[in-house]
């Protein structure tokens, strides 16, 4: 076996592992990103009454409370904000500047990559984690900021059931270093269509586009289909073109 | 175990190859063979293989820690331990390392027996002929390890002691947020964030919060997976990797425990392109604990991508 190394000898039978690690990614890629999803890939899960896990999860995680609109409007979570919607939530603290200044700058881009879906099929919810500074008045000011058109609502309330509402949306964590961080949960962006009971949620503070290829692939639907059209394209990234 | 929850295995008193994975998503396992009839004995097994590669000597050991996404082959030898710990009926594949949360394993290891019981192996019938390698007499540490050792695989490793790397690069697995990062920047699927030099040889220096520069002790343990070509470790949290470690070998995936860094040696020969490295618990990595980076011909100088 002199002068035989393994690389060689893959070379001799035609690298074929190397090979394949290749073409399982394109594949990965591909099928992320490849065609359209007329047909949502999970039906509906009917509403029939209280023991439906559609309900469970209603009563565990997306609870009916009252909030107030940055119009100063009372709304209930669940059955006017959520129920038979496509939405992204997220938390913001008008006094962490930073960090909501970041995540309401990413939902202003997913506003325009969305286009006109936001209102009709999508929609956008900024809730405070500090509703005892962030009243309607003070929301309604930072929602101009950001050129926030309808259906992108910002919302307040009783901090006691914001509070809750937090937690059971999954806005908290276990762990007692994130607990001690007071930016924890404007981390976080929350993405769900209801009826399906799909939900996920990703970093809220990464690229735009990031959170928006995030959310495709959740909502499914095909990446050109969305007005204006995407910029990107991961698959054809992870491919190899030059940076 | 394979889809099934402890299942059984009838074996005969022969020698078995068993290729073993961590399919994760996130648990490590320190892997021990228990006699539940007989809870004091300590059983060898030989360590042929990991990751993708033969190893270049058969490591003997009583127990193995195996991360998330880590592979090992371990012949287990039902004739010696039928003829040397008194032909017991069955023997247990178990896993004694305590891990209670998400965040990793402890260092606690279970008595024997107290562990989580995978896989029980039935000794069936008589002596039986068995022609196949005995890897006891050369193994390490019976037999000591070098550097061009090609007992078992029938090639030795490469030699890396004359590669220079072009460029140190380092890279932080962490978490900020609530979410993770490499460096402290999120996944970028739009953006590669850097670029090896084709045909050049590299050194990474990877390591999670504590381990370097940052003061975080979040405890968080990550098994970090890189793509396109295996790389050799070098070191350890500063202790040079010598023959003998399971971990003298080709690699491709490896544990890091929170406060560890790693040393280790990278090439980019065949492919030219975009290849990612993340870590391999799958929580972490659908939530994108990830980078990217493109293999071009010219090379750029991020030491901190």
């Amino acid at each position: 076996m002199e002068g035989l190394t393994r690389r060689k000898a893959l070379a001799a039978i035609g690298g074929l592992p190397l090979v394949a690690g290749v073409g399982a990614l394109a594949a990965r890629g591909g099928g992320l990103l490849g065609g359209g999803h007329a047909e949502p890939r999970f039906q509906p899960v009917p509403a029939s009454g209280p023991q439906s896990a559609r309900a469970a999860l209603q009563r565990k995680h997306l609870l009916n409370l009252p909030l107030v609109t940055q119009d100063d409007e009372m709304v209930r979570f669940y059955d006017d904000l959520v129920k038979d919607k496509k939405v992204v939530i997220t938390f913001i603290d008008t006094r962490i500047p930073a960090e909501s200044r970041k995540v309401s700058q990413n939902l202003a881009e997913l506003q325009k990559f969305f286009g006109s879906r936001i209102g009709k099929d999508i929609h956008l919810y900024t809730i405070t984690q500090n509703p005892r500074h962030d009243t309607p008045e003070v929301l309604k000011a930072w929602a101009a900021q950001y050129n926030a058109g309808p259906g992108w609502t910002f919302l307040t309330g009783n901090p006691t059931n914001v509070d809750k509402l937090r937690q059971a949306l999954g806005f908290g964590s276990e762990f007692a270093e994130d607990q001690a961080d007071p930016a924890f949960s404007i981390g976080v962006m929350r993405y769900g269509t209801e009826p399906e009971m799909r939900w996920g949620h990703c970093q809220s503070l990464a690229s735009p586009r990031v959170l928006a290829h995030s959310m495709l692939l959740d909502f499914g639907t095909d990446p050109a289909a969305v007005d204006p059209p995407p910029i990107w394209n991961c698959s054809k990234l992870v491919q190899g073109i030059p940076a | 175990m394979n889809g099934k929850i402890q299942p059984f295995f009838e074996v005969q008193k022969r020698r078995y190859r068993f290729r073993i994975l961590d399919f994760g998503p996130s648990r490590f396992y320190q892997l021990y063979l228990t006699n539940p009839d007989n809870l004091a004995q300590s059983i060898p097994y030989w360590i042929i293989a990991n990751d993708g590669n033969l190893l270049p000597r058969p490591i003997e050991t009583t127990n193995h820690r195996i991360g998330v996404a880590e592979r090992f082959d371990a012949i287990i030898d039902f004739g010696k331990i039928a003829a040397r710990f008194g032909n017991p009926s069955r023997i247990r594949l178990e896993n004694r390392l305590v891990q209670d949360d998400g965040k990793g394993p402890s260092e606690t290891i279970t008595p024997p027996g107290q562990g989580n019981q995978l896989l029980e192996f039935r000794l069936v019938g008589g002596a039986v002929v068995d022609t196949s390698f005995d890897p006891e007499p050369v193994s390490f540490p019976r037999v000591r390890a070098s550097a061009n050792d090609a007992v078992f695989a029938p090639i030795a490793l490469p030699d890396i002691s004359k590669l220079t790397p072009r460029i140190t690069r380092t890279f932080r697995f962490d978490r900020s947020g609530g979410g993770w990062t490499v460096n402290g920047q999120f996944m970028d699927c739009t953006k590669f964030r850097f670029r090896p030099q084709v045909n050049s040889v590299e050194r990474w220096i990877i390591g999670t919060d504590g381990g370097l520069k940052t003061a975080g002790t979040s405890g968080w343990t990550h098994p970090i997976h890189i793509h396109l070509e295996e790389h050799r470790i070098l070191k350890r949290n500063g202790v040079a990797i010598n023959p003998g470690n399971v971990e003298f070998s080709r690699k491709d995936v490896f544990k890091l425990k929170s406060g560890d860094t790693v040393e280790l040696l990278m090439r980019f020969r065949d492919f030219r392109g975009g290849y990612p490295m993340h870590c391999h618990n799958t929580i972490h990595e659908d939530h994108q604990m990830m980078l990217l980076w493109n293999v071009q011909d010219v090379g750029d100088n991020i030491t901190e991508p």
